[in-house]
């Protein structure tokens, strides 16, 4: 019994070993000045949430006046279960939704749902220009691939 | 024996007519659905699509392309005109259409309000622009609403896709790597006023009994 129960914190020990997750450095003292905003959010995945981190938004114009708006999350998938239990990478559907002055929502071919795999631990940017001039706010959807 | 001859064809002929009722039809949007189906033979609408969302968005935000729009728009008081050109295809599909690819694009660029897109020539180019000068010709059409000679307008810019497929084997493994590249040349000039390239790649591996 003992030794199986010191095989079996071995095993434990060489998996947790074997976890690859991403580290990150950058300089401290910013020279960026970035414009971040308020979000709102509505969450219904709770586990989506929590693996992965909205950390800011930022809504800026783009060099030809169209506004864009970026979001930078992060995966928290780093624990052995999250590794065990899934693949390597986090697949996350997203989509832009853009509206007008109005409120009403622009339907564009830069509107589809599109796909990005994450790295565990990995910092990731969900990018959108608004496809017209008109465009004054947005909305991103977000949900976990298969 | 021979019972269980007959019984055999019997649930052979039983099995192969309910594999032929499993067979469906899947309906699915491609702005919101992805298939995942990749081709070593031919490049799949999903990543022409996919490509040609990215590039969109690139291109909407691209400093040197707005510095050319802006620099345009003051010199000449209105927007520069878009044309197409034929793609260069180095995949496998010698009849690939990128046509989405073209179309993604330009509707896009033509919805940003940035550039004019032209129908009158290019690859886009439709005869019936042409045909309209022709009724100038007929007493039936009343005059004043055909379209007069010397009124098109003449492209400014140039956008040219181009797709590159290479596919490497090793064993049951096979990976194929597909190279896209869009450029946008001001036609005056000649010079490159947008370049966008990615790569995207699948792997296809074969199982231990299969061909």
């Amino acid at each position: 019994m003992k030794y199986l129960n010191l095989g079996i914190v071995a095993a434990l020990a060489l998996a947790t070993g074997c976890i690859n997750s991403v580290n990150t450095t950058e300089n401290a003292d910013k020279n960026m000045t970035p414009t971040h905003i308020a979000d709102a959010r509505f969450i219904t995945d709770g586990f989506l949430r929590d693996r992965l981190a909205l950390r800011n938004v930022r809504f800026s114009p783009a060099p030809g006046g169209l506004q864009q708006v970026q979001v930078e999350a992060t995966s928290l998938r780093v624990g052995f279960w999250d590794q065990i239990g899934g693949p390597d990478r986090y697949h996350i559907r997203y989509k832009f939704t853009w509206y007008d002055q109005a409120g009403m929502a622009i339907d564009s071919v830069l509107s589809d749902w599109q796909d990005k795999w994450i790295l565990p631990g990995e910092t990731v940017q969900f990018q959108s220009v608004a496809p017209s001039p008109d465009c004054k706010d947005f909305r991103l959807n977000l949900m976990e691939g298969k | 024996m021979k019972t269980i001859t007959m019984l055999s064809i019997t649930a052979a002929i039983g099995g192969m007519l309910l594999a032929t009722g499993c067979a469906s039809t899947q309906i699915y949007d491609p702005t919101q659905d992805r298939t995942g189906v990749r081709n070593s033979n031919t490049v799949s609408h999903e990543e022409l699509r996919e490509i040609a969302r990215d590039a969109a968005q690139k291109v909407l935000k691209a400093p040197r392309f707005m510095e050319y729009i802006e620099k345009f728009r003051a010199d000449n008081g209105r927007r520069p005109v878009l044309k197409l050109t034929h793609t260069i295809n180095e995949t496998n599909d010698p009849d690939l259409n990128v046509a989405v690819i073209d179309d993604i694009l330009q509707e896009a660029l033509f919805n940003s309000g940035l550039v004019d897109v032209t129908l009158a020539e290019g690859k886009g180019r439709t005869q019936s622009i042409a045909d309209s000068r022709n009724i100038a010709y007929d007493d039936n059409f009343n005059q004043n609403t055909v379209a007069k000679k010397g009124t098109l307008v003449a492209a400014n810019i140039v956008m040219r896709p181009k797709v590159v497929s290479n596919e490497v084997r090793d064993g049951r493994t096979k990976v194929v790597d597909r190279f896209f590249v869009i450029d946008i040349a001001d036609i005056d000039k000649g010079s490159v006023v947008f370049k966008y390239s990615k790569p995207l790649g699948f792997i296809k591996t074969r199982g231990g009994v299969g061909w």
